[in-house]
């Protein structure tokens, strides 16, 4: 777990023919082990913040500190679950989930390591499998259990479940409360998904089209024991509406 | 290496695919089970009508076109000399390519790795590239002589090429995730070269390692034409001095059996490789 800050940051895109402007002036505080869900219309530069924080960009102003330390490139103490399917496919299951700990030279506990994520997520049966005959979902699973596995103190997850059918995608709600009930993380969770951001989120950021700034906060309130049924509350109907409602009113805005 | 360098631009967009089997795994059973018979057929029958073409009906004259018989009594004729001007090339042909490749996917990721080698070395290579390696046969019967190595060179130069080509187009080619994913996770550059991006690599190397293979012969017989102690591109040219056309097409028929038993042996080991690839 790591406190996070970001800082009054703007990063502009410098290219041949013009300026994109991804994120203009963002300050955040993520304390430790929240899960902080961010939502905005697409384009408006949520994958740009994420991988800042990352450490994949450098921001054009502001800075990112992580335990107070500034983020200076990509490190474990990060690890990154992408929109796209970064499994990488020449590596069976087993070998994808002990690829950061062998990369930091924790062999002797990678083992222990890799069968316990994978029991967690499910896969101990396709440990020897290659991503090629795994589903969209099970390739997902096996790219959460590699970011769990490096042993990270921060999870950033990009949009990581948008491409799965609603009901692999609650599965994958319940196995990443799973996960993090055991483990708690301090996460950034990308998605343009309200209903889920509601379901894993502590708190819901909403972004404003590009430049993106934030619009507004929103504590969510159903402490840290949700099931599915948690969506037909009235409460969770209520704040999902307003959350629409205000995306509509900034995409307008802009517009 | 969070972003490609660019630097790392691709130096040529041409990417040669491997020719595709007769019948993929995935097509169907009856299809499997057919295509290996049809293919005997066509080889049945291509050398059916060269046997009738010359000894059946005497249509074409032994001196344009020699008859099976009389390949074979050259081959009987030549006996123990024919392995040995085959296996001379050979051995040429095998060390020149698998040393010539090794060190083209070499200079090719240090190229790709490192921006200042890249700025050197490509317009060196840029320069080479376009010409024919057989071009070069004068030099190098002046600087190596008849021997093995100047053959060595010519084919080991034709294959480096081909490689380093190969390797810098597919390293910049390696989606950025995988490295992004690689950094995240704690890999430094060495390991994420070792790691990623040689992996991911894989099977571009080894479509490159078939062309090479194949240009390794074509360079290595032509330098034996013009000057060799032994080998078949020696045994051709000799026997085509004294019209001895059954020679000649033994010499050729052997680099066919000799490049197709090499290519069927890349092929087979290139398939186990790259298990791991969605598209096999
Ligand atoms: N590497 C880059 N170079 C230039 N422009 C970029 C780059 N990455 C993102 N952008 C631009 O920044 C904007 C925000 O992109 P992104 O952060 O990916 O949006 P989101 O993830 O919210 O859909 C887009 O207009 C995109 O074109
Ligand atoms: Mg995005």
């Amino acid at each position: 777990m790591a406190h996070i800050s970001i800082n009054d940051v703007t990063k502009t895109f410098h290219t041949a023919r013009k300026e994109t402007h991804a994120l203009n002036r963002a300050s955040l505080e993520i304390p430790d082990g929240e899960i902080l869900c961010i939502v905005g219309p697409s384009g408006c530069g949520k994958t740009t913040l994420l991988n800042l924080v990352a450490g994949f960009h450098e921001p054009s102003s502001g800075f990112i500190l992580v335990e107070g330390e500034p983020v200076e490139g990509p490190s474990s103490q990060r690890a990154v679950v992408f929109q796209a399917d970064a499994v990488f496919p020449w590596l069976s299951v087993k070998d994808n989930v002990g690829f950061g700990l062998a990369a930091q030279g924790r062999n002797r506990e990678k083992e222990d390591r890799v069968n316990h994520y994978l029991d967690l997520v499910g896969l101990s049966d396709f440990a020897k499998t290659y991503p090629k005959e795994l589903s969209g979902g099970m390739r997902k699973r096996v790219d959460l259990a590699r970011a769990y596995a490096s042993g990270p103190e921060v999870l950033l997850l990009d949009e990581p479940f948008g491409a799965l059918d609603l009901f692999t995608k609650e599965a994958m709600w319940l196995a990443l409360k799973r996960v993090t009930a055991l483990e708690p993380k301090t996460i950034i969770f990308v998605t343009h998904d309200i209903e889920e951001a509601l379901f894993l989120g502590d708190r819901v950021v909403v972004m404003t089209p590009r430049p993106a700034r934030i619009h507004s906060v929103i504590n969510v309130p159903f402490g840290a024991e949700r099931n599915l049924d948690l969506r037909t509350d009235p409460q969770f109907q209520k704040m999902r509406a307003d959350i629409a409602h205000t995306l509509r009113e900034v995409h307008h805005g802009a517009a | 290496m969070a972003q490609p360098d660019p630097a790392l631009a691709p130096t040529s967009g041409n990417k040669q695919k491997t020719p595709p089997l007769a019948a993929p795994k995935n097509s169907p059973l009856s299809r499997r089970v057919a295509s290996p018979f049809i293919s005997t057929a066509t080889v049945l029958i291509v050398l059916l009508l060269w046997w009738l073409a010359t000894s059946g009906t005497g249509l074409i004259p032994p001196l344009y076109f020699p008859s099976p018989g009389s390949v074979g009594q050259a081959l009987i004729a030549l006996n123990t000399q024919i392995a040995a001007d085959a296996g001379a090339t050979l051995l040429r042909v095998v060390v020149s390519w698998v040393g010539g490749s090794t060190l083209g996917v070499a200079v090719g990721l240090m190229m790709a790795r490192t921006w200042w080698v890249m700025a050197a070395l490509n317009p060196l290579i840029e320069a080479i590239r376009p010409i024919p390696p057989v071009a070069l046969i004068p030099f190098v019967i002046l600087w190596f002589g008849i021997g093995d190595d100047g053959k060595i060179f010519l084919g080991a130069l034709a294959c480096f090429m081909v490689m380093v080509v190969n390797t810098t187009v597919a390293v910049t080619n390696v989606p950025p995730v995988y490295v992004q994913a690689a950094r995240s996770l704690g890999s430094n550059t060495g390991f994420v070269y070792r790691r990623v991006i040689l992996p991911a690599i894989i099977p571009e190397i080894l479509s490159g390692f078939r062309i090479g293979c194949a240009l390794a012969f074509a360079v290595v017989v032509a330098a034996e034409f013009l000057g060799a102690d032994l080998g078949i591109g020696r045994l051709i040219m000799q026997a085509s001095r004294t019209l001895n056309t059954s020679t000649v097409l033994l010499g050729t028929a052997s680099i066919a059996v000799m490049a197709v038993l090499l290519d069927l042996l890349i092929s087979r080991l290139s398939r186990y490789i790259t298990r791991w690839s969605a598209n096999r």
